[in-house]
């Protein structure tokens, strides 16, 4: 889905799950940002790069959905610990 | 367990090192008192940050302004929004979603760059 050459030219959903799939990446990134000690940054960035990189040639829309489900949720999980943090 | 609020430290681009006394302006300088953005100085920097990044090799000719990130240096879409947010990081702004991923070379960086900072020579 994220390979540089899509092989047909991709379906609107396709590109919708592209679109999501790297907004989702540059969020995360963001929240990690915030995170106070430079160690923890680097630990959740390499996680997240490995996270994204391994799953990046799913093609089957369901495990693609439930993928960016579970990412959404863990986006949330992390700025509620970063919220929690700088109360 | 909790963090202690600390902002984190992010790095600082080398240049905000030299910091020019003026002849004649304000006593007290203020930490923003930068000297003002070139735009050889925002290519410079763009430059910089690439080379710096881990999918890039910094000695190989191939980096030129031109490169376009996926057809000549083979990076991927993720690599892509890494780059744009070490930029963010570099200048200090946050580039919005629709704009970053239109930025494909870094002469797109320079320009984009160039024309948020009203940046003209």
């Amino acid at each position: 889905l994220l390979s540089p050459s899509f092989s047909p030219s991709p379906s609107p959903l396709q590109f919708l799950r592209r679109q999501q799939v790297l907004q989702l990446y540059r969020k995360i990134l963001r929240a990690i940002r915030e995170v106070p000690a430079e160690a923890d940054r680097r630990y959740l960035k390499d996680w997240a790069r490995e996270e994204f990189r391994r799953n990046k040639d799913a093609t089957e829309e369901d495990a693609i959905r439930m993928m960016i489900t579970q990412g959404n949720m863990q986006l949330q999980e992390l700025q509620r610990t970063l919220k929690l943090a700088k109360s | 367990s909790r963090w202690l609020p600390v902002l984190p430290v992010l790095p600082r681009c080398r240049l905000h090192l030299l910091q020019v006394p003026r002849a004649a302006g304000p006593s007290c300088r203020r930490f923003s008192d930068l000297p003002p953005l070139t735009l050889p100085d925002i290519k410079e920097r763009v430059l910089y940050v690439l080379k710096l990044y881990d999918k890039i090799d910094p000695d190989k000719a191939s980096l030129t302004a031109e490169s376009h990130f996926m057809k000549d240096l083979g990076l991927d879409s993720l690599d892509q929004v890494e780059i744009i947010m070490a930029m963010e990081d570099e200048f200090g702004f946050e580039i919005p979603d629709g704009d970053a991923e239109k930025l494909m070379c870094p002469q797109e960086i320079v320009d984009y760059i160039a024309d948020k900072k009203d940046v003209y020579e």
